[in-house]
């Protein structure tokens, strides 16, 4: 017989959680207490053991979606009770041939895709739907979770009580003639498709992920309150191509191009301390650590990792550090204090063969220098035309802080020195 | 190995190496505790032995039995929260041998009194697993400790069970007997004022009491570090005028042997003592918390490799003692015993209202019948 699991308050007073990954397929077999689904809540990433043992007949939502603690995570049958997966979304739970009842199911079984799919539609913040939302409703806690249950507002209910106190036999008769009345409504946007798996394929709406949300809102604050300027500059990388080749065959691992450029900018931000600062009101904080934050380009989106004190390591060491964090971002094992607390920021677009590009400065800080493909131009040495890999380089600062001929002066000793690599191993 | 003196049956100073040949393994920001140097430890991480052991290969077994049960409890409780089968949890992984070692050392009659992480302590003093799992669930009755059971309910509450203990001892002492009481505590609970206060009147009045501290390196997410600047836990007995030592808490034998060392002292009159287990918590602080926040992978490789489970097996495969088969069926016996157990406390019917408010006293007071008869109109309503 098909079992109901309902997404239990793994955290202390968590209220939902979003759904990262499936670690158990539809139609496959699970052990009990073998970990089915891996979930985000606000606290952490969790994975949740199954609490039986049997066949997966059905998630409760799709990858990226939130749901609602004590909605259905998971349903979980006998081998029998599976469905083939073409059957479409059924009226009646699917899961359950058997015409006995379904324990923990709520009284009007509602078909379970379409119910969460409801609750994934809405928008707002899961506690706005919720009781708090008006705190002039006067019920007991009972009388607000028989409300809950049934997806009526409060704030519509006539209380007979006193003072208008909302009583259980008042949420009752609203439910009464809810159920005579009217039929349950429609889901509020009619485009949705109830296919989770369709995710961005038929176009739509669907919720971000926090991920994208996060970057979404601070690239809003940069964008809003920085006067970007960008500085454009193509540099002869003869030398330091040369010289990376020649650690990497030395040392017999790859040296990635960041690892060089940080340390040629390093000397700059010494010399131009306004670079490496950070807006706080009337004030302009210099920091005295270099920290400097690497974009990494990732699945779920850009992250930017950090690097502390980054001047103070060789290129070796900046070496296998980029590529931790890199590997770090992108399976997300990185802890916050590696995600934050840059104080300037190299982007390596010329990993996916950016040219020049108009970077935004991550809010908090000054500047940020984006590194694109170096490619062979003809370029001019004194009478002759000759050949050179170029490598474009795209400096956004803060107008606020660093006027334009100081920015020229930033960019031109980040030149020579990328132009002479010897000029940054002092 | 080690040109270390025997310090078995010497007393707590005598487990402290008196050369101060540096241990190698526990440095920088895994070494929270400072151990290194003063640390007593009888089997190496990597299974070779430092010294006689005090116990038999028998013996030796049973303890590794005891800690792969208590684990696989601890497994369990973390999936049972996870489905919403139990209330908060907090896992004691990789803290066993520090567990499992202090009860060995006690007599049956002693007390215990310990924290919300020492489950597979208290199992090990006579607590069955039923009423602990009982008492996650959400249970109170799972914290009604049976008839004759010398274990305090776990504590909640940081630090205010020393005091209990304490006191414990001091009663058994005006009553003339040899019983000891052992308090198991964090590392964040001795920055508590009940940790002064239990310390200081267990010396003055020379209780019978064993203070055991689990430092596992984190108060939640507080690093050692940053919770004393003391190089250890153990060197604050001192202050006190009562002996400390500070052991290696993955080492079953040497918390084992110091515990046994500690009660020895205090039944013979000698007073109380602290014992610091150098630990690691391998999990969480508790269900509710990310530990991913707060602490470096490299940090939980470091302790895995210094797993308490995992060391006793490389000393007996040492000693050709150890085969899968068996681990495989100390396993097996030990999930059918949790399972037993937790089938039972779910088996529980939930307790009335009345169970609740009636416990407490033997007749209810007015403010919680006020409470109860609120309760059962809602209840009714």
């Amino acid at each position: 017989m098909a079992r109901e699991f309902l997404l239990p308050d793994i955290g202390e007073g968590l209220t939902e959680a979003e759904i990262v990954r499936w670690l158990v397929a539809e139609g496959d077999s699970v052990d009990a207490d073998q970990p089915v689904v891996e979930v985000e809540t606000d606290k952490a990433v969790v994975e949740i053991p199954s609490p039986f043992a049997g066949v997966v007949l059905s998630h409760g939502g799709a990858e990226g979606e939130v749901i609602e603690v004590g909605s259905v995570l998971v349903v979980i049958g006998e081998p029998e009770d599976h469905q083939p997966e073409s059957a479409p979304p059924p009226a009646t739970p699917a899961f359950s041939p058997d015409p006995a009842p379904v324990p923990g199911l709520e009284p009007e079984p509602e078909p379970i895709v379409g119910t969460l799919s409801e609750e994934a539609e809405v928008l707002t913040p899961a506690a706005q739907s919720d009781a708090p939302a008006s705190p002039a409703v006067k019920a007991l806690p009972l009388v607000r979770k028989l409300a809950r249950d049934n997806d009526i507002d409060l704030t519509d209910v006539e209380g007979s009580g006193p003072d208008g106190r909302i009583t259980r036999e008042d949420v009752e008769r609203v439910i009464a003639s809810a159920s005579v009345a009217e039929v349950p409504p429609p889901p509020v946007t009619s485009a949705e498709p109830d296919d989770a798996s369709g995710f961005w394929v038929d176009g739509g709406r669907q919720k971000m992920s926090r991920l994208r949300r996060t970057i979404a809102s601070n690239m809003s604050k940069s964008w809003s309150e920085i006067p970007h300027v960008t500085t454009f500059d193509d540099v002869d990388a003869t030398r330091l191509l040369e010289v990376r080749a020649a650690l990497g065959d030395r040392h017999d691992v790859k040296i990635p191009i960041e690892a060089l450029v940080i340390k040629a900018v390093a000397p700059a931000l010494v010399a131009f301390p306004e670079f490496n600062a950070t807006i706080d009101g009337e004030e302009l904080v210099v920091h005295e650590s270099l920290d400097i934050g690497i974009a990494v380009d990732t699945p779920d989106g850009l992250m930017v990792a950090v690097i502390d004190n980054a001047p103070s390591r060789s290129i070796l060491e900046l070496s296998s550090e980029i590529r931790r964090l890199g590997e770090g971002a992108r399976d997300r094992s990185l802890s916050p204090g590696e995600l934050t607390g840059q104080t300037f920021t190299v982007s390596n677009i010329g990993a996916v063969g950016g040219g020049h590009g108009t970077p935004i400065v991550p809010y908090g800080t000054t500047a940020i220098l984006s590194v694109g493909r170096a490619h062979m131009k003809p370029v001019v040495f004194g009478d002759d035309i000759g050949m050179a890999p170029l490598m474009p380089l795209s400096l956004s600062y803060d107008h606020r802080v660093v006027d334009g001929a100081q920015g020229r002066r930033f960019m031109a000793l980040v030149l020579e020195n990328l132009e002479e690599p010897a000029l940054f191993l002092a | 190995m080690t040109t270390r003196k025997s310090g078995l049956g010497r007393g707590l100073e005598a487990l402290i190496p008196s050369a101060n040949k540096p241990t190698t393994d526990l440095q920088n920001r895994q070494n929270h505790g400072n151990g290194g140097s003063r640390m007593f430890r009888l089997i190496e991480p990597d299974g070779t032995v430092n010294d006689r052991l005090p116990v038999t290969v028998d013996e030796m077994k049973a303890l590794y039995a005891d800690m792969v049960e208590a684990r696989t409890y601890d497994t369990k409780s973390m999936a049972m929260q996870r489905q919403g089968r139990l209330a908060t949890y907090a896992p004691f992984h990789g803290q066993e041998a520090a567990q499992v070692g202090a009860a060995a050392a006690l007599h049956d009659d002693d007390w215990v009194s310990g924290t919300y992480r020492d489950a597979a302590l208290n199992w090990r003093a006579g607590y069955p697993w039923e009423l602990l799992i009982l008492g996650r669930t959400g249970d109170e009755r799972g914290g009604q400790v049976p008839d004759g059971l010398n274990v305090l309910p776990p504590s909640i509450t940081v630090g205010g069970h020393m005091i209990h203990a304490v006191g414990l001892g001091w009663a058994e002492k005006l009553k003339g007997t040899d019983v000891v009481t052992l308090t198991s505590f964090g590392d964040g609970a001795t920055s508590e004022g009940d940790f002064h206060e239990a310390m200081n009147f267990a010396a003055v009045f020379q209780t019978p009491t064993v203070f055991f501290c689990q430092n596992n390196g984190y108060a939640i997410s507080l690093p050692f570090e940053e919770q004393t600047k003391a190089d250890s836990i153990a060197v604050k007995a001192e202050g006190y005028g009562m002996p400390g030592v500070q052991v290696d808490g993955n080492d079953v034998l040497a918390v084992l042997q110091a515990v046994r060392e500690a009660t020895a002292l205090a039944r013979s009159g000698g007073g109380p003592s602290l014992i610091e287990a150098v630990t690691y918590r391998m999990g969480p602080h508790t269900t509710a918390d990310d530990p991913a926040r707060y602490r470096q992978e490299d940090q939980d490789n470091f302790w895995g490799d210094r797993d308490p489970i995992l060391r006793v097996r490389r000393l007996l495969e040492k000693q050709g003692e150890w085969t899968q088969e068996w681990h495989d069926s100390l396993e097996r016996e030990a999930s059918a015993t949790i399972e037993a157990a937790v089938e039972w406390a779910e088996s529980v019917p939930e307790p009335t209202v009345e169970e609740m408010m009636g416990r407490m006293f033997e007749t209810i007071t007015p403010p919680l019948r006020e409470q109860l008869d609120q309760a059962k109109g809602e209840q009714d309503a």
